[in-house]
């Protein structure tokens, strides 16, 4: 185990340079006129710079190998550059803004866990039931409608009939956990439905595979009652996928739902991005994209180190 | 073929979509024809003068018109062509991207897996939306960029699972690993993985037909997307529809149904196609429920009491 | 069979809530609120009429109370302080300046609100006392402006002012670092300064109470003196210019002589603003009032209409509204007045869709070439599309509401140049040699219609011209491109432009108004030129209506649409204001001091 732990953090340092590199090399292809319309954009916040001062500050006027280890350097030091508009250093912004996007991401997540898990178990045990089959049709349903047409309507609605509208001041939740939540838990219950149809499904899939085991048939061939191989047998090795596929879905939560935080006001990681990308404030991209790599990079190796101790016999390349 | 009766007779309602799919495509295939009004340049005519009429209410406009006065029906006929060809190229071009990645990894192995290996997890790294986003706001608006960002990073996240099927495949002792970068061993090796992996493939390209149309609409909502004036259910739904949501509601209904249809349809086929080609889950003797737990438990007691009474005639 | 019915049953329950939103077709408004005078109405989609309100003064007289809580819409974060930073949204509420509106004013029939300025009867002191300043000028037009301040304003508490009293230097310095006068370093910002200070070359503090303003020769007239006052300089003290980089964009240290002292901060998210006891004001109503009357004011920036809507509808948003642009759809606006949450305000948009032509180049540069597009465009089906019943307005040069303008006075023959017309289109094309039309390309800003642009595309296809859209993905990009003659795309939007709002954004550093089309039309530069020098209001007033005709003539912009009123919100809970168009940003800096909520 310790071995196999060492050997999967080694592996993240080629793996960090990597996304380092693909991320430079992504910004490297800015079109031409952006340049241009960065240079307009700084000198009307009261910045002199002409097109090469940008063209430096974005790391495109050296070699691009020579630009890299520098900005690597600058990277590993920790320095993420300051916002071309903003008046504020990229890590203020990480700072202030990634927990936000985690706390609705944790709060999806624990949601939608909760509702899938058990509906996912329930449907398993009673395949091809009628309740089956309307609940996994609903849960496609979910799947298949955009969410920003759900939250629209999720927000006037309730507005419209009893005048209420989730708060949109953003309080942090250690300042006030109460008005904090109400901002948060609508939201936080859409990203939930979206994932839990999702995730419901493949629960299902899973326990059913687990149920088609030899050792399941040798338990119900023994005479084992069907509840007591559910919960006994086939449950928690069902669970072991199933862990891997929630697993799978923190990378999606530590991404942001742009959407959601768009419609619901939410200052996090995700809508700050879209309006850095509008903008052209590239420095903020930039530093966005590689922390919230970084942290699904480490959040999969502590899910996969999880996964390895809790089945040893899976093997990884 | 065995797979057509097991989609139609078995998995009924994955035929049915896959008919509802065809349609889909059919109406793509000959929009020109079936549009009531035609294209000019690239844009619906608009009469102004007759905007938001209902659907249902006039013979010359059957799904009503939009806020322009853009006949509805047309727009959502043009509009299914831009959603299939966006189904269509994403899905292939994304399967390729994954097959040709997948395929040369495990078939060459060795310094050349591990590096690729490297640059796929990496890319796995980056949350997929702030990569859409990324690309869109570099490439630009429309249907080819949309193609190339939707399509790529999910094919080289796809090509992990590729690999994994195709190093077992290879792994069954077809391959001569001595040689392996020798051009023709790798094609015969090449030649022998892919048709043994195709299962697998399907499986993926049915499974990942149904989110596109989607990320469509998402990104339209966030500003990129199809180039302004192009017929698209995701634009009509994020633009109009979400404005004139209350009186106009038909503006966002109708492309709503079509969106979450085709999104249905296809992870309903896709679930068919999985549960028709991989051989874990067939059904039969495999399943277990407990409807047919009982069938069978009362099928040996009727066997064993059988049994007791011809063995009681002996004793 | 089982499975169908499961399919049907879970889809009617899911789907039944699509089936709820065809259900509330807006109704006929219940026009409820009271007190003020309705003067027109906002025609959905549906044809059902939303009632709107002109603002107008609150005549019941009641007393205003003291305290509560307001949520104002705020469209704009900047994250640093700088009190030259011009943006009144964000500076209104702790910085001052040194004149104002007068807030007792009645009509406003006298006010060019849009040019921005006030007439000087009508500026009070803010700062500055009530009483008219000294202007002493020579026949050449040399001569100062003398300006007493109070002596009774102090500085917010807490760094880095910790209350102190306002001086005259306080004001001497806060100009000259916007032109680095006096040995003060001259601050970057955002607003061109050069250009609206251009009237003065130098400012003394003779003493504590006294500011003296020395014209640029030959400006010293009643016109400068006017621009001068209307001027939106912030006044701060010479310690901000002692904070580091980081403490200027910290907002711990914005603090001003204003009415309200900014107490919290979320970046991009909302700022709250706590009333200043020590401010110095009384309410000119009722004068035993000492102002500011609400104690908190939140200011939030909310990214997704849908959601102000929402706010607005539950009460949690009491005022919405940004110049130039629509925040809700009329659809949206007409749910808003259905809700009964307050009053819907009108006002006439800055500047009506157009697209502004780079006239040097092909085939823009043939006036016939722009007279066809003209005609090719039907501005009464524009009218139709945005929901407007009445008749469609062409705007000169000019704003409509401004004494400048000369609409309602125009010769039928220029009215005619705007008819939609597709067969005189095409004949104009043929004559100009495009008598298949011709391809172009236009960039739109982000906040620009894009259907409206879409439907004239459409219209301008039937006369053989086929017009590719793109929209930038930030103004800034769409103001820079329309700048450069270079770049083969035509600007629409704010970019582009038709009239006044645009020569008014684009007014170079020294202080003329550019060549905003690509022209060389020498007679119009020279008009604008004698604009700009003139000594008396009615010689600047001759030249401009001048103007006003002259500008549509050339058809260097091709309207898309006549000029369309946007819409603005205010909650029920707002007692009372006085002025008209409170929510114009020319009003900001007072208004918040003296609105009052009920309780």
């Amino acid at each position: 185990m310790l071995k196999y732990t060492v050997k999967r953090i080694l592996l993240l340092i080629p793996t960090l340079f990597l996304v380092c590199l693909i991320v430079f090399m992504l910004l490297r292809f800015i079109p031409g006129d952006a340049v241009d319309a960065i240079v307009t954009r700084m000198t009307q916040a009261g910045q002199t710079v002409d097109a090469d001062a940008v063209r430096a500050k974005l790391g495109m006027d050296k070699p691009a190998i020579q630009q890299f280890f520098i900005w690597m350097g600058q990277i590993l030091r920790g320095d993420l550059g300051d916002s071309f508009f903003q008046y504020r250093s990229v890590q203020s912004i990480v700072n202030k803004q990634i927990p936000v996007s985690l706390e609705l991401g944790i709060i999806s997540l624990v949601l939608s866990n909760v509702i899938s898990i058990p509906l996912g178990l329930y449907c398993a045990a009673h395949q091809d039931s009628i309740s089956d089959y309307v609940i996994r049709v609903i849960a496609v349903i979910f799947m298949s409608v955009p969410m920003f047409w759900i939250a629209t309507l999720v927000l006037f609605y309730p507005a419209h009939w009893w005048g209420y509208a989730p708060p949109v001041k953003f309080v942090s939740f250690f300042e006030n956990p109460i008005k904090n939540m109400q901002m948060f838990l609508v939201p936080g219950i859409l990203g939930a439905l979206a994932q839990a149809g999702m995730q419901l499904r493949l629960v299902r899939t899973q326990v059913l595979d687990t149920l088609r085991q030899d050792y399941v048939r040798t338990a119900y061939a023994k005479g084992v009652k069907q509840k007591r191989v559910l919960h006994h047998h086939a449950f928690r090795n069902a669970m072991i996928p199933v862990i891997t596929i929630i697993g799978g879905s923190v990378g999606a939560l530590v991404g942001g739902n742009v959407i959601l935080e768009n419609i619901f006001n939410i200052p996090g990681i995700g809508s700050q991005i879209v309006t850095a990308l509008g903008q052209r404030d590239y420095p903020v991209v930039e530093g966005c994209v590689l922390v919230m790599s970084v942290f699904v990079m480490i959040v999969n190796l502590i899910v996969d180190l999880c996964y390895k101790w809790i089945d040893p016999r899976v093997k990884f390349d | 073929m065995k797979f057509w009766k097991d989609l139609f007779k078995k998995k009924t309602l994955g035929g049915i979509c896959l008919i509802i799919l065809l349609f889909f495509v059919f109406v793509a295939i000959f929009a020109d024809v079936l549009a009531p009004t035609k294209l000019v340049g690239h844009m619906l005519p608009m009469d102004v003068r007759n905007r938001l009429v209902a659907p249902f209410t006039s013979a010359a406009h059957p799904l009503g018109t939009d806020q322009l006065g853009m006949d509805l029906l047309s727009y959502m006929i043009y509009g299914a062509r831009t959603s299939v060809i966006l189904c269509v190229c994403c899905t292939v071009l994304s399967t390729l991207v994954s097959l040709v990645i997948g395929v040369l990894s495990a078939v060459i192995g060795g310094w050349f897996d591990l590096i690729v290996q490297r640059i796929v997890d990496a890319f796995g790294c980056i949350p997929q939306m702030l990569l859409l986003l990324l690309m869109m706001s570099l490439m630009g608006n429309g249907i080819p960029q949309m193609i190339i960002a939707l399509s790529v990073p999910s094919g080289i996240g796809g090509s992990r699972m590729v690999r994994s099927a195709a190093i077992s495949v290879k792994d069954s002792g077809y391959c001569d690993n001595s040689d392996l970068l020798g051009g023709s061993v790798l094609w015969k090796c090449v030649k022998h993985v892919v048709p043994n992996i195709m299962p697998l493939i399907i499986i993926s390209a049915a499974g990942s037909l149904g989110g596109v149309v989607l990320m469509e609409a998402s990104m339209n909502f966030l500003g990129y997307g199809v180039a302004p004036g192009t017929p698209s259910w995701g634009a009509l739904i994020t633009g109009e529809g979400r404005d004139m949501l209350f009186t106009a509601p038909w503006l966002c209904i109708i492309p709503g149904i079509a969106i979450a249809l085709l999104t249905f349809t296809s992870s309903m086929f896709g679930d068919a196609v999985r549960d028709i080609l991989d051989p874990r889950l067939r059904g039969g003797v495999g399943s277990y429920n407990s409807k047919k737990l009982d069938k069978v438990v009362k099928m040996l007691k009727e066997k064993e009491d059988e049994f007791e009474e011809d063995m009681g005639d002996i004793a | 069979m089982k499975k169908v019915l499961a399919l049907v049953m879970a889809a009617a329950m899911t789907l039944s809530l699509a089936a709820c939103g065809g259900a509330s077709a807006s109704g006929a408004a219940s026009g409820s609120a009271s007190g003020a005078a309705v003067s027109a109405t906002v025609p959905t989609s549906s044809g059902e009429a939303v009632d709107i309100k002109a603002a107008s003064l609150d005549t019941t007289g009641t007393e205003p109370q003291y305290g509560g809580e307001v949520n104002l819409y705020y469209p704009k974060f900047y994250n640093y302080f700088d009190p030259a930073m011009m943006d009144e949204y964000q500076f209104s509420f702790w910085y001052e300046t040194l004149w104002v509106m007068d807030w007792g004013m009645d009509n406003t029939d006298h006010y060019q609100f849009d040019v921005g300025e006030v007439p000087i009867d009508d500026l009070t002191g803010q700062i500055a006392t009530d009483d008219a300043p000294v202007l002493e000028a020579d026949a050449s037009g040399n001569g100062t402006l003398t300006v007493k301040i109070r002596d009774d304003v102090h500085f917010q508490d807490g760094d880095p002012y910790n209350g102190r009293l306002l001086t005259a230097d306080d004001v001497v310095y806060s100009y000259s670092r916007l032109l680095g006068l006096n040995g003060v370093d001259k601050v970057d910002t955002e607003y061109d300064w050069a250009s609206t200070l251009k009237m003065i070359k130098g400012i003394e503090a003779p003493d504590d109470t006294t500011v003296v303003f020395t014209f640029t020769d030959g400006m010293a007239n009643e016109i400068q003196e006017q621009a001068l006052m209307n001027a939106k300089v912030n006044i701060a003290g010479k310690e901000w210019d002692e904070l580091t980089d980081d403490q200027k964009s910290d907002w711990h240290y914005a603090k001003g002589t204003g009415p309200y002292i900014l107490t919290d901060y979320e970046e991009d998210n909302s700022m709250t603003l706590t009333k200043n006891d020590n401010y110095y004001d009384y309410d000119e109503r009722y004068p035993d009032n000492k102002l500011p009357y609400i104690d908190t004011i939140h200011l939030i920036y909310i990214s997704d209409a849908s959601n102000i809507l929402a706010q607005a509808m539950s009460g949690e948003l009491d005022w919405f509204g940004e110049n130039g642009k629509e925040v809700l759809s009329r659809d949206q606006l007409s749910q808003l007045q259905d809700a009964d949450a307050g009053g819907i305000y009108e006002y006439d948009s800055s500047s009506p869709a157009a697209i502004a032509l780079k006239v040097c180049q092909e085939p823009f540069n043939n006036i016939k070439v722009r007279q066809a597009m003209q005609h090719a465009i039907d501005l009464d089906a524009a009218n139709v599309f945005l929901g407007n019943s009445g008749d469609v307005i062409i705007p000169g040069l000019w704003a409509t509401g401004m004494s400048w303008s000369t609409y309602g006075d125009w010769p039928q023959s220029l009215t005619d140049e705007f008819a939609y017309d597709p067969q005189q289109a095409k004949e104009l094309l043929e004559e100009a040699g495009y008598p298949d039309g011709f391809e172009f390309d236009i960039e739109l800003d982000p906040t620009a219609n894009l259907q409206l642009y879409q439907l004239a595309a459409s219209e301008l296809a039937q006369v053989g011209i086929t017009m590719n859209i793109t929209v930038a993905s930030e103004m800034m990009e769409a103001v820079q491109h329309s700048q450069d003659y270079d770049d083969t795309r035509q600007s629409a939007g704010f970019g582009g432009g038709y009239g006044s709002y645009d020569l008014a954004f684009m007014m170079t550093g020294n202080g003329q108004m550019p060549n905003a089309y690509g022209h060389d039309d020498q007679d119009y530069l020279d008009m604008l030129d004698q604009m700009g020098s003139a000594s008396t209001v009615e010689e600047q007033t001759e030249i401009a209506k001048k103007l006003d005709q002259y500008f549509p003539a050339q058809h260097w912009a091709i309207l898309v649409e006549g000029v369309q009123p946007t819409y603005d919100f205010m909650s029920k809970r707002i007692g009372g204001y006085s002025g008209e168009k409170v929510y114009y940003k020319g009003n900001m800096r007072t208004i918040w001091a003296r609105l009052w909520v009920e309780q």
